[in-house]
């Protein structure tokens, strides 16, 4: 069950896809370079395999516990979060100016990957201080950047994100958390959160929970939502945590998977907080910060299926059925159908890969220069609705690699899967990434980026016959959309998730195709690049033509989906 | 005390070795290289007497081709203060690349020489002995501690019987073995420091060394495989297979 970090993959997507050297120029980042970025692969690679991943399974044995002093973490995880903090991990995109290393958002997305294979469970706390730095750092007045940032940034103190309520899950309007000003500045916050991932610990001695509640002169609705930091200790004047302030952990959900993450309902009783940037712009600061959120989380549906079909793959080669004439024992690695299943995982992880780093390094971009904003979005329901799908496929692929003995906990593979089913789910499920891409990320610019974007493929893959096919289909189903959507409200709801799951399959292709072309050019391992290559034709002939199923199943609108009564159900 | 620490650029341990078609060594073309292992347990030991207060400069070194400053650069992660890489392309045996590091131990008189006891590559276990013989200068190989005296470093030293405690006086030459240290988790902020740490570049000419190597690599082979054994029914087979198929006895 060990992990290998896939830093001969990450470094040739960020080489010869993202361009590393020449993303950093545009950036500004003169210090950080390919060779940098190796080191620090390397280095995050040596921590997640030797402590991180080791303790993945501790996890999921012994879960979080409640008892009146809080919520325990699961036994180990303590010292495996002081070893990532005082290493500096926690603070690899924070900025520079509050105690952070201040490096691309892509680099950080491929450190992301490795601490997720290793032990997803544990890296969805450093992964939510990434987010409340992030929240403090583009929101947040000077002053609370400065009481709160560096010990976020150090890893000091963890973060969590409070936006779930029993009635406002997918939908954020219902809040109904109360926010009341005491009259010294600070609010005292009143309310339950639920779902909250990491919501109590003993691994560090504070906790700041970034709240979404309503202050009394609210406008209803999500207009009127503020966004609040909460301690989990009351800072006393020297900023240190003193008191314990009026919130804590009611308590913990059993959970299918990520049965080392303590998922907490949080309930607060006039806890105190400090308002976060303007009143009423809660959900405007979450917007801006979904991207990353939403990216972060289809990162994970790689991390898990790279980890689950490294497991597969060792199995598999250890694993001997039958006899050949000669007498020798064929390990079932050399069984074409155990094969297919391999390189399907093997494939579709190379394209996740390619995906997630090419849409991360946009952000970065994004985040320079407003003009690439658009793309960046454009891939964000991308990232976050196939990569999770598709890792519930994949890891589900590992477990029938293994067999019976798969199905059996002891071998370990099938707490990936397990871990896997939770990622369609949180922060916005596959049916909500579906509307985004169908609505805001299509029709709402009458199909323009999608154009561009096919396009820019056709020129990347010329001359390749499947890949052209595939983008003539591509071309026809968009404007079908485009034409549904004119005829019949409820046509572009209806094949959302085929259109999504069309366009993730699509662009796989397109950077697969990609990476086989340039492998062929590139210096480098030759096994390596022939790999490229073998796994680019076998994602072409077994997955590439998903994307036109998914296109057929798109013609004809809702006729089919909602022409049987709801009440026949 | 100022402590100069050799390292090498060698074959990453988790590759699969591979030999040039031509037999004439081995394959390095676009394969994975990294600190050999136990030049990383020097430099973290080195780093460690720092921590201590024992040590007040921990300067690395390297001999190799312009790559190798990736492992000075790694070294510098870990700690060290700063590097020097002495350029050169090609082979260069044990003798050749002590002469080099001795000349480097002239000019920048440290205390203490530490190497690693072998390098995973060649495997030789040459260097650090033929070093301390050049300097004249006292050694102690395979070390599993030290400790700084008054008079120059207590060294003990993993030997076939158990453990050896050797005083050495003045300045020394020690090679470290496995069991002396676990080198370091790197901090990412370190790892982003090195990068601006102090890198002299030398060559063996200003050096006034020849980097020439007396020993001639003939070919390089896969080692053969092992065949199949087989089961013998009595003691008494045993020891005549012994006898007279494998003729060991």
């Amino acid at each position: 069950m060990n992990y290998h970090p896939p830093t001969a993959d990450l470094e040739f997507v960020l080489t010869h896809l993202v361009g590393l050297d020449g993303l950093c120029a545009e950036l500004g980042l003169d210090e950080v370079d390919q060779d940098l970025a190796s080191a620090i692969l390397d280095e995050a690679g040596r921590y997640a395999a030797e402590v991180m991943a080791p303790a993945n399974r501790d996890g999921d044995l012994n879960p979080p516990t409640l008892s009146p002093q809080g919520v325990q973490e699961s036994p180990g995880f303590k010292a495996v979060y002081q070893g990532l903090a005082e290493a500096g991990w926690v603070g690899l995109t924070a900025p520079q100016s509050h105690g952070g290393q201040g490096l691309p958002n892509v680099i950080g997305t491929a450190v992301n990957e490795i601490w997720q294979s290793a032990n997803l469970a544990f890296s969805l706390c450093p992964m939510l201080s990434q987010g409340a730095i992030e929240a403090l750092t583009h929101h947040a007045d000077d002053a609370l950047r400065d009481l709160f940032l560096p010990r976020m940034s150090s890893g000091e103190w963890t973060g969590t994100m409070n936006l779930t309520e029993p009635d406002a899950g997918s939908d954020l309007a219902a809040i109904k958390t109360r926010a009341e000003p005491r009259g010294d500045g600070r609010y005292a916050i009143t309310g339950q959160k639920i779902y909250i991932t990491w919501g109590d610990h003993q691994m560090t001695p504070n906790i700041l929970h970034l709240v979404l509640a309503r202050l009394p002169d609210a406008p209803a609705g999500v207009k009127g939502i503020s966004l609040f930091v909460v301690p989990k200790f009351r800072l006393d004047s020297a900023g240190e945590p003193g008191e314990p302030n009026d919130v804590r952990a009611l308590s913990l959900e059993h959970k299918l998977g990520i049965h080392g993450s303590p998922t907490c309902v949080m309930q607060y009783d006039g806890a105190e907080g400090y308002l976060v940037g303007e009143a009423h712009q809660g959900l405007k600061y979450m917007f801006t910060m979904m991207n990353h959120a939403r990216q972060a989380v289809g990162v994970q549906g790689l991390a898990i299926s790279e980890r689950a079909y490294q497991q597969a793959r060792d199995y598999a080669r250890e694993r001997t059925q039958g006899t050949r004439r000669d007498g020798s024992k064929i390990s079932i690695i050399d069984y074409p159908d155990v094969r297919r299943m391999l390189m399907t995982q093997r494939a579709a992880c190379e394209a996740m890969r390619a995906l997630a780093l090419v849409a991360s390094s946009e952000l970065d971009r994004a985040a320079q220069d407003p003009s690439h904003r658009a793309l960046a979005e454009w891939y964000t329901p991308i990232v976050k609705g196939w990569l999770t799908e598709l890792s519930v496929e994949m890891t589900s692929l590992a477990v029938q690699v293994h067999g019976g003995m798969g199905y059996v906990e002891e071998t370990g593979v099938a707490q990936h899967f397990r871990d896997a089913r939770i990622l369609p789910i949180y922060e916005g499920t596959t049916g909500i990434q579906a509307l985004d891409f169908v609505g805001r990320k299509t029709l709402a610019n009458s199909g323009d980026i999608a154009r561009s974007m096919l396009a820019t493929m056709r020129a990347d893959c010329e001359g390749h016959g499947p890949m052209e096919q595939a983008l003539n289909t591509a071309e026809v189903t968009l404007a079908q959309l485009l034409a549904g959507h004119a005829s019949d409200p409820e046509w572009a709801p209806a094949v959302a998730h085929h259109y999504l799951m069309h366009m993730g399959y699509l662009c796989g292709g397109w950077l697969m195709v990609k990476s086989a072309r340039l492998a062929a050019d590139a210096e480098g391992d030759p096994d390596f690049l022939q790999g490229k290559v073998h796994s680019s034709d076998f994602y072409c002939a077994q997955l590439l033509p998903r994307a036109a199923a998914h296109a057929a199943s798109m013609v004809g609108g809702s006729r089919s989906v909602m022409a049987m009564p709801a009440e026949w159900l | 005390m100022k402590v100069l620490v050799a390292v090498k650029r060698v074959i990453d341990y988790s590759v699969k070795v591979r030999i040039k078609p031509d037999q004439s060594d081995v394959d390095l073309a676009n394969v994975k290289m990294s600190m050999n292992p136990f030049c990383e347990i020097a430099v973290e030991e080195a780093i460690r007497l720092k921590e201590r207060g024992e040590a007040s400069e921990v300067v690395v070194v390297s001999i190799g081709p312009k790559a190798c400053q990736d492992q000075i650069r790694s070294a510098l992660a870990m700690g060290a203060d700063r590097g020097i890489w002495v350029e050169h392309d090609g082979p260069a045996g044990g003798l050749a690349v002590a002469k080099g590091l001795a000349a480097v131990a002239r000019e920048e008189s440290p205390q203490l020489v530490m190497l690693g006891k072998q390098s995973i590559d060649s495997d030789n276990n040459q260097t650090g002995q033929m070093l301390s013989a050049l300097l004249g200068w006292p050694q102690a190989t395979f070390a599993s501690a030290v400790r700084k005296t008054d008079a120059g470093f207590e060294v003990t030293r993993e030997i076939d019987g158990g453990l050896e405690t050797l005083a050495l006086t003045g300045p020394s030459v020690v090679t470290t073995d496995l069991r002396l240290n676990e080198p370091r988790f790197i901090k990412l902020p370190d790892i982003m420091k090195a990068k601006r740490k102090p890198m002299a570049s030398q060559t063996p000419e200003a050096l006034g060394v020849a980097m020439t190597s007396g020993v001639t690599l003939e070919r390089v082979e896969t080692p053969t495989e092992r065949s199949g054994g087989i089961r013998v029914d009595s003691v008494d087979a045993l020891i005549h297979a012994l006898k007279h198929d494998a003729q060991v006895l």
